[in-house]
Formats: structure tokens, sequence, C-alpha cells
């Protein structure tokens, strides 16, 4: 696989560039501090929707379950960090 | 109850021959076409190379990034066609009481493009690979949902599915809403996202559209000899419909009254019209009956007209069995220049009939250079036509022996 620092910010760069495509109004202030509810308006569909991407896109499967547990973009690098064995980043 | 009257006040469309009423209406009453070859299909595998695009059409000119990527094309004409009619209309959605402005809008496919679209995904990559948005995606009140959510708007609110005459029923309901004082705005009309693949490929396998490819702007020539077929198309026609008075208070622009909706059933075939049209007939006495009018009133039909064999024959035969003087009446086929939008077609086509009754001018059917023995009446060929109007009628009939028909009337 990658090394530490590489991953980390592979993961970052793939995850904000889907978040900015999805969310064009907010892209230029999309950082891995982003409140996903309170800065992006993301509602639980949206919330769904969004968890679809990134397990496409990542080639993962985040249980829908897990979507409360994301407050902040941040969360979710962290969350993809733990499953870095898994991780195929198209 | 009595009946409260019906006004037009705000118009939005999106055609193959343009978007935007100015554009729309030039282009009807110069007889322009806006058939062309298919840009979006490939038909090397069929026999049909031609339809009725809406291009140029940018909805991002009318929504965000974020609603336009949890909405599908009819939805975006929807959208866009609501917003052009509430631009033209001059109303003020913060000064109106929102629970009394409707929306019903009549769709004969709803959102199957992004249903084939998730068919291929579920084909393709298994079924984890299904949108989690297919839901409010496909459903055929996807439209009329997002309008409300998008202007605010809390009154009455679904999708008529009634095929090729969804958009006159829509119209015909919220018409009544009105009437009835349930509503006092009302969105109506018809959108359609009919060109994807499998819709293309089912009507063109079924031998109902034209394949005279050669020159995609004459292929729909509605009333003529050598007609084969409708040409597919898509679209949006929207119109703002209000109460009269509470129009007047605002000094809205009025542009003509809606005083008449008849719908039937032939009860014949899923496809094929009753070959006697009586039922064509009686929709339209439905019509004129609802609206207090005389049959010898009329001055306009905007006729159904699809350029297939069937249809022109059997609406002519309908038109005569009503009208004691038939060759009085200008008559016209929108579709001879933008095609079948199937759900949107009546939405489109009141608006042509709105605009015919407003500008005193018939615009033509054009491609009608050998006309049918068979249907003999005025239909206006080729060439637009000054007259004066004071009732029209627009006529559309469906697959599922629907027919529908509303009575448009100048305004005094």
């Amino acid at each position: 696989m990658y090394n530490e620092a590489t991953t980390r910010e592979k993961v970052e760069k793939v995850l904000i560039d889907f978040l900015k495509k999805k969310f064009p109004d907010e892209s230029m202030n999309i950082t891995p501090n982003t409140l996903l509810v309170d800065e992006l308006g993301i509602d639980s569909v949206d919330g769904i929707d969004i968890l679809f991407g990134i397990n496409d896109l990542f080639q993962i499967d985040i249980p829908n379950e897990y979507l409360k547990l994301f407050a902040q973009v941040e969360d979710i690098i962290e969350y993809l960090m733990a499953k870095e064995s898994e991780l195929k980043m198209v | 109850m009595s009946k409260r009257r019906v006004v037009i006040t705000g118009l939005g469309i999106l055609a193959p021959n343009g978007i935007g009423t100015q554009k729309f209406w030039d282009s009807n009453i110069n007889g322009i076409s806006g058939i062309d070859y298919i840009s979006t299909i490939d038909t090397t595998e069929i026999s049909v190379k031609i339809a009725g695009e809406v291009r140029g059409f940018n909805p991002l000119d009318y929504m965000n990034q974020r609603l336009y990527q949890k909405t599908t094309r009819f939805s975006h004409f929807g959208i866009a066609a609501a917003q052009m009619a509430i631009n033209d209309s001059n109303i003020s959605i913060e000064k109106i009481n929102p629970c009394r402005f409707g929306v019903i809008m009549g769709s004969g496919l709803g959102g199957m493009l992004f249903h084939e679209e998730q068919i291929l995904n579920y084909i393709g990559k298994g079924l984890k690979k299904v949108s989690p948005l297919y839901a409010p995606l496909v459903t055929p009140n996807a439209v009329t949902g997002n309008v409300a959510v998008f202007f605010g708007l809390r009154g009455i609110n679904y999708t008529v599915g009634g095929a090729c005459a969804s958009g006159n029923i829509a119209i015909g309901e919220a018409f009544r809403k009105i009437q009835y004082n349930e509503a006092d705005i009302m969105l109506t009309g018809g959108v359609e996202a009919s060109l994807y693949p499998t819709s293309f490929a089912g009507f063109a396998n079924m031998g109902v559209l034209s394949k005279r490819n050669v020159k995609p702007n004459e292929a729909s020539c509605p009333f003529s000899l050598n007609r084969d077929g409708f040409v597919l198309s898509e679209g949006g026609g929207i119109l703002l419909l209000e109460e009269l008075n509470h129009a007047l208070k605002r000094n809205a622009n009025i542009y003509c009254e809606i005083i008449g909706f008849g719908a039937n059933n032939g009860a014949h075939h899923m496809v094929i019209p009753n070959p006697d049209g009586s039922d064509a007939t009686a929709a339209m006495e439905l019509a004129l009956a609802d609206g207090s009018i005389n049959s010898s009133e009329v001055n306009y039909i905007n006729a159904h007209g699809t350029s297939t064999q069937a249809n022109d024959k059997i609406e002519t035969l309908a038109i005569r069995k009503l009208f004691t003087e038939p060759k009085k009446i200008s008559i016209s086929s929108t579709k001879s220049m933008i095609g079948h939008s199937l759900g949107a077609s009546s939405g489109i086509e009141a608006i042509v009939t709105c605009l015919a009754i407003k500008n005193n001018i018939v615009p033509p059917t054009i491609n009608l250079n050998e006309p049918d023995p068979e249907c003999d009446l005025d239909y206006t060929p080729n060439v637009a036509k000054e007259r004066i109007i004071n009732v029209a009628m627009s006529n559309s009939f469906a697959f599922g022996s629907i027919n529908a028909c509303i009575v448009l009337k100048k305004y005094n």
C-alpha cells in the first residue's frame, strides 16, 4: 500500500474533490474541518447519497448507520484511514 | 356553489423550437421546425433517427448544482418552466398566501430516464449500486414536489399520468381547483423527458414513429397524405392559472380566460383510437358545454394532430361530427413543428392556443403540401393566418383511449 503520509493526503484530496463536486456552491470552503450539517447543509437523505458516492469512490462499504458519527469531513477521513488496507481509490 | 372565473397570467415553455415564450411563439408563427437528428441516442440498430430535442437548455440557469443533481430531466423542465411562468406573471410569492397556490402537472413517463440509468447500474454492477435517490427522482410527482419545495407553494400538489393527454388533464384539474375555491393560483401544464433509449426504441419498434429521416424538419406532417407517424420529442409547457379577481387586484397581465374542460375515455384500445371518433367528439362536446359555449362560437382548434394515419383521420372525423360548419374553423397542429412530446404536448399546445387568442394569429401546420382527402378541413397549411380568435379549443387524445379537451376564451 501507500506510506502513511501519502495515503492520508490522497484520501483527503479524493474525498474533498468529491464533496466539492457535490457542493459546488460551497466548494471554496471545504476543508477537513468543514461541518457536514451546519456548513454543507447535509440532511439525512443527502447523507445517504454522499455515503453511496464515497463507497463507490473508495470501493468500500460504510454502513448507513455510521452516518450519524460523522460531524465533519475529518471524521470521514479518519474512518477511511482506519480502513486503509481495504481502500481502493479509483 | 357558483364557479369562479379563471384566467391565465403566466407562461413558461421549453420546446424543441424555442425556450421561452417569445422565441417559441416567433418560431411557431414563422413555421420553424425543431426536429433534427437525435444527438443523445445511438440509433444504429433502429430505423428512426430523428427527434425533437430541447437544445441549449442549461438547467443550472434555473437551479443550483445541488438541486440539479437531486432531480432528473423532466423535473428540470418543470422547475425551469415554472420559474418562467412565475416571472411572467409578476407574482411576488412572498406577498401571496402560499397555502392557496397549488401545482398540478402532467407527465406520461415521469423520471423513467433515471430509472433506465439505474437498471443499467443494477444489471452491470449489482443491486448495491442502485442510487439511494432512486425513488425521489423517478416518481412522477418528483416534478410537482420539487416545484413546491423550490418556490414554497403549500397548496394541493400532484402529478397526473394520462399519457399524451396528461397536460390537458392537469390543466383541467387545476382549473377546477380554482373554480371551486380550493386554490387561488395554480401552476399547471405538462413536462416530459422522453428521449432515452428504451422509450425511443419502444415507440420506434411499435411502428408509430416517422421514419422520414432524410429531411428531419419535414418528417412531422399532420393531415398530409404521406404522413407516416409522429416524431418523438421532449419539453415542458407550464401555465399559471389565477382566479380572476385575484389577478385583477394585482393588476396582472391576462392572456385569456379558461372556460371549459372535458375528458372521457373511448374504452376501445390501449393504442388504437376508436375509428368512429365518437368518443373524441364527446370529449370536445363536454368541454364546450362546460364553458357554456355553442360550437358555432369556436374560431380555432389546436388539434392533437400527431401525424399518424389514425389520429389525423379520426380527429378530422370527430371535428366534423361536432361542428355544423367545420370548414369555418381554423385548425392547426403544433406537432408539425415540434413533434409529439407526450405528456408535455398539451401543456405546450395550451400555451400556443393562449397566444393565438392573445395575438389573433393562427399558427400554421407546416409540411402540409399534399393534403389527405380524408383530412379536408382548414388546417392553416404552412403559413400563419391573422384572424380574430374569441374562442379556441385545444385537443389531446392519448394511449389508453383517453380524450381531454380545454376551451380558452378572449378575456373581456
